[in-house]
């Protein structure tokens, strides 16, 4: 059932989000072919153009992108409470699944939904980067130049093996966080809907406090290990590796305590009315 | 005999001060239609929702055919609410997919045989229909399920009269004589013919569980007249 109640939702979302991720591309597409005919070396009236017109479609580009990361949060949030807590909820609830079905089968969509929206987010920066560095160069040669001098710079052992585990952190948060960014309002969305009244107005309050405690918990944890280390290049590798290992494993946490929470609230708590 | 439908102390709260539904007790045997009788506030939708597992009683238990509200019984449960529920964008193809998908027990032709007798082209989505038809397709992928227990809130509520006698035969020439359905109305004399037994609720306690024959017996008149009686303002 767990396939079906994917294959159904993706049917239900992968519309709308490929539509703001249509939107991200053709914005970037823009900018990329505008920032290829620029002249930033010309006279001093092309140059003022160049730079006037980067800076204001930059604003713009800036905007759409956190533009379609909200949208795809929010629409991920609204999918969930629509589907599980409004009259949707009569035809989801009385299916013969388990509610940790329902539950994961929402969690493994929002996760493709975040995926492929950093995924397209990312590659659109690296061409705009590429683009501006093309134009500025006049090649890509410069790409190969940058890897070169990141290659070549001498840093101690230990500063690389703590690069490794700053690295590690760092994979760990990208895979863990659209997980942990979708339980959040799922929890949220979840514990509203115990009260009696104003449900999605407690589900806001609820995601910003929860939000401020985790807040909260994390900087209590990694605000002394900074302290106590060395401001050396390698204290700062370790200092930093620790503090993303440290947030990612709060993280994993916060993951596996909201995920038994909605769990809990949609099969034994469940009040549609 | 286990009953099909038993509910044992069966209470719901929304507030504290008052009980929606309260100590219910009621066995429901397979093979009846079974009229669920009382004013608006009663409680019938709360024990409606309750048999559906979509709310959680506050105290005592509720079993259908054995199990608690879960993945068993919802096989074996076909369950009508009193809202249109099924989403405005879909299809009514679509719809009839993901009955077909989700519930063994769905005839995919007998709900075809329907949708063509109706005249509707199942490439339409539900935006572009009228109140009344939303309630026959909703009540056809309902109906074209071989459950055992077929719950229906309302169904007949808000609809000319025309498209009530359609869903009243829709209901009769569908129901498997082998199951039970319960119906909950206001509307009693439009179906008080095909009851089999009637309960009576009122602020969320029963007042009555008979059958109709012994009732119209017993009270020397009708359903629907018992029902004003019990009920008067």
């Amino acid at each position: 059932m767990l396939k079906k109640l994917i294959k159904y939702e993706w049917n239900e979302c992968y519309k709308l989000i490929g539509l703001i991720n249509l939107v991200v591309l053709i914005f970037s597409i823009i900018a990329c072919i505008a920032l290829s005919l620029l002249d930033f070396q010309g006279d001093n009236a092309r140059t003022a153009f160049s730079m006037i017109f980067t800076m204001g479609y930059g604003v713009i580009y800036v905007t759409v992108l956190m533009a379609a990361s909200f949208g795809v949060t929010l629409f991920i949030y609204i999918r969930f409470f629509k589907n599980l807590f409004s009259s949707e909820g009569y035809l989801m609830h009385t299916l013969p699944v388990k509610a940790s079905e329902l539950i994961i089968s929402k969690l493994v969509v929002a996760y493709i939904i975040h995926f492929i929206t950093s995924i397209v987010i990312v590659v659109c920066i690296g061409a705009i980067v590429l683009c501006i560095g093309a134009n500025l160069t006049g090649d890509f040669s410069f790409v190969r130049q940058t890897i070169n001098e990141i290659v070549s710079l001498e840093l101690p052992a230990d500063a690389i093996a703590w690069f490794v585990v700053y690295l590690v952190g760092v994979v760990i948060t990208m895979l863990i966080s659209p997980l942990f960014s979708a339980l959040t309002g799922y929890f949220s969305l979840s514990v509203g809907q115990l009260f009696n009244k104003y449900k999605i107005v407690w589900g806001i309050g609820v995601y910003f406090l929860i939000t401020f405690i985790v807040q909260i918990i994390t900087t209590v944890f990694v605000v002394p290990i900074s302290f106590s280390m060395s401001y050396s290049e390698a204290g700062v590798f370790i200092s930093q590796s620790v503090q993303m290992m440290v947030s990612s494993g709060i993280m994993c946490v916060c993951v596996v305590v909201f995920y038994l929470v909605v769990n809990h609230i949609v099969s034994k708590k469940l009040n549609l009315e | 005999m286990s009953s099909l439908v038993e509910c044992i102390g069966l209470s719901k709260s929304y507030t504290a001060q008052k009980m929606a539904v309260s100590s219910l007790n009621i066995k429901i045997e397979k093979g009846h239609i079974i009229g669920l009788l009382g004013p608006n506030g009663s409680g019938k939708t709360t024990l409606i929702k309750m048999i559906n597992g979509l709310l959680t009683p506050t105290e005592g238990e509720i079993l259908i055919n054995g199990y608690a509200p879960g993945v068993e019984s919802k096989k074996k449960v076909s369950y009508l609410p009193e809202k249109t529920y099924l989403s405005a964008q879909k299809t009514v193809q679509s719809l009839l997919d993901f009955f077909e998908e989700f519930y063994d027990d769905f005839d995919k032709e007998r709900a075809y045989k329907m949708i063509e007798s109706l005249k509707i082209n199942p490439e339409d989505a539900l935006k572009t229909m009228s109140k009344g038809t939303k309630e026959k397709i909703q009540l056809i992928l309902v109906m074209s399920r071989n459950a055992d227990l077929y719950v229906l809130d309302e169904p007949i509520a808000g609809v000319d009269p025309a498209a009530r006698d359609y869903i009243i035969k829709t209901i009769i020439s569908n129901f498997n004589p082998e199951a039970s359905l319960i119906i909950s109305t206001h509307l009693i004399t439009d179906i008080e013919n095909i009851l089999d037994e009637v309960i009576l609720i009122k602020d969320g306690m029963m007042v009555e569980h008979a059958s109709v024959e012994e009732l119209r017996e017993r009270e020397g008149k009708s359903v629907d007249s018992y029902f004003r009686e019990v009920f008067a303002c």
